[in-house]
């Protein structure tokens, strides 16, 4: 935390050297982010690019009183909503995901591994059913591991409307998954042969 | 069968009593629809909690400072726009407020009296003019349609460079399409 301080202060003096120390230590986090909530990683690089950018002409309204990993993934994720809904971005139809991924991750056979992609399929299936802030608050609840209280702060949210959104967002989940699974079923009895 | 308050215990992913915990895992057994959707929220979590941390491509910062240059510079582009347009603005305000305080202080009668005095000596050149061209029609009979057949060519000849300047500009500007090379 010192260290960001001396970091930020030498970046306030205009050294953009410092704020690339920055850029390079917070990098993984907000693109993950970026990531979780775009759904591709063309515009996940691009939201992570310019949310550093706005981070850094910014950085004299920054409180340093504040954690700056939660700052930052405040501009990541208020830029990334606002993208959200300005443009329509591709969803994933439960067509496109392998039947496999659905019925093998419930299989107790740990030689059934997921194919990673397949499962970025899945999860981003699962995600585009979320509203944009209620996809914010999932991702920085299992991806980043923040407390109601930090999602609360980073998103400017109180943390009675945190709950209710993660509440929202478990019901909308678990729905998706439930559906997603009935899909799979139908898509193997019609390649199943009647004679078994 | 009564989901309440277990729906609200499986969603809510609090920290349960040992009492609820028992109660909810009685309920569990005895209820079909709770217990599809705990196992799918268990799926739904498994499946997050297990996945791989995206991460950016190599030189993440290097294109973060090519990024802040461009960005510098557009920063400066608009900012020389915005200079532009305020100066403008405030060019178009003062001839505002200047033509303003000019009207309140206009003789109408003298202005009007102005503009029918130059419109009589305009109207009179031009008679003068007409009444010239008549003579020399008298004396030079063809010089009318000499006269017209040349404005005519003139025109005709503007027309034609009219014409040829658009279209070379509309083949200058118009895409080249794909796979047309």
């Amino acid at each position: 935390m010192n260290e960001d301080l001396r970091w930020i202060n030498q970046a306030l003096q205009g050294d953009d050297n410092a704020f690339g120390i920055l850029v390079e230590k917070y990098q993984k986090p907000v693109f993950s982010l970026c990531y979780r909530m775009l759904g591709n990683a063309k515009d996940a690089e691009d939201a992570a690019q310019e949310s550093f950018i706005r981070a850094y002409r910014h950085l004299k309204k920054y409180d340093q009183t504040r954690s700056f990993a939660t700052w930052l993934l405040s501009i990541a994720s208020h830029y990334c909503i606002d993208r959200v809904r300005k443009h329509h971005l591709e969803t994933i139809s439960v067509e496109s995901i392998p039947a496999e991924v659905i019925t093998d991750h419930k299989s107790p056979n740990p030689e059934k591994v997921l194919h990673a992609s397949e499962t970025e399929v899945l999860i981003q299936y699962l995600l585009d059913d979320l509203k944009p802030t209620d996809r914010a608050a999932v991702v920085l609840r299992y991806w980043h591991e923040y407390s109601e209280v930090e999602i609360a702060e980073t998103l400017d949210l109180s943390v009675s409307a945190v709950k209710s959104r993660l509440y929202r967002s478990r019901r909308t989940l678990a729905d998706a998954w439930l559906s997603a699974e009935k899909t799979t079923m139908t898509k193997r009895r019609h390649h199943e042969s009647p004679a078994f | 069968m009564s989901h309440q308050p277990f729906e609200d215990w499986l969603f809510s992913d609090g920290q349960l009593e040992n009492q609820q915990e028992e109660s909810l895992r009685t309920h569990l057994k005895q209820c079909e629809q709770c217990q599809t959707i705990s196992n799918a929220l268990d799926q739904v979590n498994e499946i997050f909690l297990n996945s791989s941390t995206p991460e950016p491509a190599q030189g993440f910062t290097q294109r973060w400072f090519e990024r802040l240059s461009i960005a510098r510079e557009q920063h400066k582009i608009k900012r020389t726009w915005m200079i532009i347009l305020d100066l403008f603005s405030a060019a178009t305000i003062i001839t505002i407020a200047i033509t303003i305080i000019n009207l309140n202080t206009i003789n109408w009668a003298y202005q009007l009296s102005q503009f029918i005095a130059s419109f009589s000596l305009f109207a009179g050149k031009i008679n003068q003019i007409w009444r010239l061209v008549q003579r020399i029609s008298n004396v030079f009979p063809l010089i009318v349609p000499i006269m017209i057949i040349l404005g005519l060519g003139m025109f005709s000849l503007i027309s034609v460079l009219f014409i040829t300047w658009i279209s070379s500009l509309i083949r200058i500007y118009k895409p080249v399409e794909k796979g047309a090379y």
